[in-house]
């Protein structure tokens, strides 16, 4: 798992903080003289093992509420590796535009885009599916319009020199 | 009663005065001048009426302001001609040395109560009798009705220092066999004692033909239990300690309090034992009465 925003996490010392208030709590103790403890005594054994229970639990959930909100804003991403087999949507976008003419290495750019588009396109597996979309003076996409299935289709389109 | 003659009799007011019989003399004497009427109808430590002097009588009582005036001689005849023997049981154990802020401890609400009491039977021409009891019988004076008695019995009271267990035990009954006649006992404490064993006790003053008449002193922090903070309880008799947050046992505890003396009250009442409970934050004027009305009954 990885985190986005990392930085925060310094922020999980605070989910150490219930459990500090109660120990702290616990040293200032103040003393009072009783009359008779006899009373306090009688109900020490079932109630208060209850009790100290019930007040054990909150300070685990309290310190987990609190975990979890630090890892929130660390906004937790889990990475597609992970899920080899789900489907991709690609979405290319090639520009096309005038200044795509520049020849560069001895090639016209926008055949550099395109023949990368296609090696993209090829990537993708039988299940994916994908658009490309030439945003050049009036953006269109090719082909039919949206995502298709046929990566041939589009390839073909896009060696169609512009 | 007036309210500014409450706040004269307040605990907390009374209890600055240094003297134990000065604060005596000051609450019932605050006591009567506070009220419209006389408590009921006959009392009266005033006296009544002149009877002619008989050879014989006894110049204690002889009107001398009449003499002077008038060269007759006359007897004072008091109202009160019936003479009662009390006797005040004072707990003085460690419990009651506990005091929550602000307030006088148990201790020195009793004791002000029982010198309180001693300074209206002796004015009242009852006679008195004091016992001092924590573990044990501490103290004790036997009942007589002389002017000198308050101060035995004040002596005793100051002195009174909160230590040891509350054990009623033999005690009561040592005590209920030394009484030879038949008399008024008021029992003050905390009542933090084996219910079993303190009605037995009672049961033996009834069964000898004494009328009872229990004070239940409490705090105010006892009845309420509101502490903030984790609490070291430490017990004041035993010294044994529980740590607790107060707050999370106070209405089981409060409940389990009033259990025990609903209890403890109806086994007073089946035996016919008066029973008047009292915080230390309330003023005497409301114990007095309490022991005024007993005392009226008793003629």
């Amino acid at each position: 798992m990885n985190f986005l925003n990392p930085a925060v996490l310094f922020a999980m010392a605070a989910a150490a903080l219930p459990l500090v208030i109660h120990l702290l709590s616990r040293r200032r103790a103040k003393d009072v003289a009783w009359p008779s403890i006899e009373f306090l005594d009688r109900m020490r054994t079932e109630r208060m093992r209850r009790l100290r229970l019930k007040q054990l639990l909150l300070i685990l959930v309290r310190t987990l509420i609190i975990v979890l909100i630090v890892m929130a804003f660390a906004r937790p991403a889990v990475n597609s590796a992970f899920h080899r087999n789900a489907r991709i949507s690609a979405v290319i976008v090639v520009d096309s535009s005038a200044s795509m003419s520049y020849v560069h290495n001895g090639e016209v750019v926008y055949n550099t885009a395109a023949r990368k588009a296609g090696e993209i396109l090829g990537m993708l597996g039988e299940n994916d599916t994908a658009a490309v979309i030439l945003s050049g003076d009036e953006p269109h996409v090719l082909g039919s319009g949206g995502l298709s299935a046929d990566k041939g289709k589009i390839s073909e389109i896009l060696d169609e020199p512009n | 009663m007036k309210p500014v003659y409450r706040d004269f009799l307040s605990p907390e007011t009374v209890s600055r005065l240094s003297r134990l019989d000065l604060i005596a003399r000051f609450v019932v004497e605050g006591y009567i001048t506070g009220l419209h009427k006389s408590p009921y109808h006959g009392f009266s430590a005033e006296f009544a009426e002149h009877r002619q002097y008989m050879v014989g009588d006894s110049l204690k009582y002889l009107d001398w302001k009449v003499f002077g005036r008038t060269d007759r001689m006359y007897v004072k005849r008091f109202e009160e001609e019936t003479n009662l023997k009390s006797h005040i049981i004072l707990d003085v154990s460690g419990s009651m040395g506990f005091h929550g802020e602000g307030s006088v401890t148990k201790l020195r609400y009793g004791s002000i109560l029982a010198a309180a009491l001693a300074f209206l039977m002796i004015r009242q021409r009852d006679s008195v009798g004091m016992v001092t009891f924590s573990e044990s019988l501490k103290s004790y004076i036997p009942p007589r009705s002389v002017q000198s008695q308050l101060k035995e019995i004040i002596k005793v009271l100051s002195a009174a220092e909160p230590s040891g267990a509350t054990v009623t035990g033999d005690m009561l009954h040592t005590l209920a066999e030394r009484i030879a006649v038949r008399g008024l006992v008021v029992f003050i404490s905390d009542l933090f004692v084996d219910p079993d064993e303190l009605i037995y006790g009672l049961k033996h003053f009834r069964h000898n033909g004494h009328e009872v008449l229990v004070f239940h002193i409490c705090d105010p922090k006892e009845l309420s239990f509101d502490y903030g903070a984790e609490t070291k309880f430490i017990d004041m008799e035993t010294g044994q300690s529980i740590t607790t947050q107060p707050w999370l046992i106070r209405d089981d505890y409060l409940s389990l309090m009033n259990e025990r003396m609903t209890g403890l009250v109806r086994r007073m009442h089946d035996i016919s034992v008066d029973y008047a409970r009292f915080s230390t934050d309330v003023p005497f004027d409301r114990a007095l009465s309490e022991y005024l009305a007993k005392r009226k009954r008793l003629y």
